[in-house]
């Protein structure tokens, strides 16, 4: 039990009382047990208190003047006697180092940075099939490919070219405004055909791998057997790749047979403008070029709704697309100052299948 | 300039013991906290050297050593407190029960009693009850030191002692009882 002149006698004891006040302490102290009890704990607190040695090093102390005096011990702090122990050693390992404020700006940037970068790159990738007009560049064949099955070794003789020329496919991670949404792009290196690699993987994983396989080597053996100038190199790998990019050019036609009705329109519109085009004589490059960026791009369209018309049992719409196929290729591998016996070739095969009259034909029936 | 330095070093060896001292209590009086007290007390001096130790007038250097001291261990408790304060408690808990001479001497368990009752203070109330019984400081010369009044100080060491007479007085008195009968 406390009395209310404790604190009193700790300045008592500390000597900041004045003398009269001393004595009136002292005087209730005498008489007080608490206060008594209490100056008892105050003085034996002192007494260990002040008996506490922090046992200094002599050595250090020396070696701590000798760094004063000499100023050098500005960089020396730490004596030598003075050897810090383990847990020093150890804490100093998990001491975190003091940024400033200029370098953790830095850094925040950096994190940021990376953070970004990998929020873009996982982003769905877009894919990118180019066509280019480059003969004779061809690289890496392990399987050749042509796009178009020949009718007949006379319509082969009659044409130079028989292929598409070097099918480039091409990954490129194209961020698109629209954000994910297909379109179809024309430039003058190719047609181009952008769509998100995630849909074109789930449609590539419908494909009858077999079958496609299947197709290529029919191809492969056909034009072997008609010894054509051969220079379209596709590998399997990117054939493949295309073979997906024109999954996903069907899943952006429609279904219906509107989509069917449609494409043999503009093949009709594209093969007339062909033919006016040649008949007005040697045509310049520029008149030549909008039909071969239309043929290239109807070209995958084409295969696409051929083979689902094949896939469907139409026949007679896969027997007309695979007539008309082709003469898009042909169209399309044109140079852009084609010679006039190229254009007339085409024309000849144009009229002798009378493709131009089955299309019209077509969309006058409703054959599909 | 010798006699400046010697003045200096006298004056150096009369208060580095203490105030090394003074600086492992306020630190917690053992551990890595309290070693590094030899480090401040040489950086306070150092300052004290720098500052013009001749300029200062007769007694005021002492003070005005103890004032700069207490603000570099200030500084390093509160860097030790937000580095290491986890890992110290980790290292403490896991600490080897073989103790060399040196800490030998130092755990005794009376002192070591005293240190860890002295840690368990508010550091404005232990800095000035460790400057009253250790250094033997008025109330007015605490106040200069710990720049604070008078009557603050007269209320922090009583505060302080209070709280050292609960927690461990009482058993003192009881074994000092004890060894008497």
């Amino acid at each position: 039990m406390d009395c209310n002149w404790t604190e009193k006698i700790s300045l008592l004891i500390d000597g900041e009382l004045s003398a009269e006040e001393a004595r009136a302490v002292e005087r209730h102290a005498d008489g007080c047990h608490a206060c008594q009890l209490a100056r008892e704990d105050f003085l034996l607190m002192r007494q260990q208190i002040s008996s506490y040695h922090a046992a200094p090093n002599l050595l250090a102390q020396r070696q701590a003047l000798k760094n004063i005096l000499g100023e050098g011990g500005a960089s020396s702090k730490a004596a030598p006697g003075h050897v810090g122990g383990w847990r020093e050693r150890a804490a100093g390992v998990f001491a975190l180092p003091r940024l400033s404020p200029a370098l953790t700006a830095i850094a925040a940037l950096v994190i940021v940075a990376v953070i970004v970068g990998v929020v873009m790159l996982s982003r769905p990738e877009r894919v990118e099939v180019a066509t280019n007009q480059n003969p004779g560049t061809s690289a890496n064949t392990n399987t050749v490919v042509t796009p178009a099955p020949v009718a007949s070794p006379e319509e082969a003789k009659a044409n130079d070219v028989m292929n598409v020329e070097p099918h480039k496919v091409e990954k490129a991670a194209n961020k698109d405004a629209a954000g994910g949404r297909d379109r179809h792009g024309v430039d003058a290196g190719g047609v181009r055909v952008e769509t998100a690699s995630g849909e074109s993987a789930r449609h590539a994983t419908n494909l009858n791998s077999n079958k496609r396989r299947e197709e290529m080597a029919r191809r492969a053996r056909i034009v072997e057997r008609l010894h054509l100038p051969v220079t379209p190199k596709v590998s399997i790998d990117d054939a493949e790749m295309v073979e997906s990019e024109l999954a996903s050019v069907s899943s952006k036609l429609e279904p219906s047979d509107l989509g069917t009705a449609r494409h043999v329109e503009q093949a009709q519109v594209l093969l007339r403008s062909f033919r006016n085009a040649r008949t007005g004589g040697v045509p310049a490059a520029s008149d030549i070029a909008y039909e071969k960026r239309r043929s290239r791009e109807l070209l995958y369209h084409n295969i696409v709704i051929r083979r689902e018309a094949a896939s469907k049992g139409n026949v007679a719409v896969e027997s007309l697309l695979s007539s008309l196929e082709p003469i898009l290729i042909d169209i399309a591998n044109l140079p852009d100052k084609p010679a006039q016996e190229d254009m007339r070739s085409i024309t000849d095969r144009m009229k002798k299948k009378n493709i131009v009259a089955m299309l019209q034909v077509a969309n006058a029936s409703r054959m599909y | 300039m010798a006699s400046r330095d010697e003045e200096f070093a006298r004056f150096f060896d009369e208060f580095y013991p203490s105030l090394c001292r003074f600086l492992a209590c306020l630190l917690g009086g053992r551990g890595a906290s309290a070693a590094s007290a030899p480090d401040i007390a040489q950086d306070a001096f150092l300052q004290l050297h720098r500052a013009g130790f001749e300029n200062f007038p007769e007694g005021e250097a002492r003070f005005w050593l103890f004032r700069v001291a207490r603000n570099l261990a200030l500084n390093e408790l509160g860097k030790r407190q937000t580095r290491h304060r986890l890992f110290d408690k980790v290292v403490d808990t896991f600490r080897a029960h073989v103790p060399g001479p040196a800490e030998e001497f130092e755990m005794t368990e009376l002192k070591a009693r005293v240190t860890e009752m002295l840690k368990t203070l508010p550091e404005h109330q232990r800095a000035a009850l460790l400057l009253r019984e250790q250094e033997e400081m008025s109330y007015r010369e605490i106040a200069g030191v710990l720049g604070v009044s008078e009557a603050k100080v007269k209320v922090d060491v009583f505060r302080a002692r209070t709280t050292l007479r609960e927690r461990w007085g009482r058993t003192q008195r009881a074994a000092a009882g004890g060894g008497a009968s």
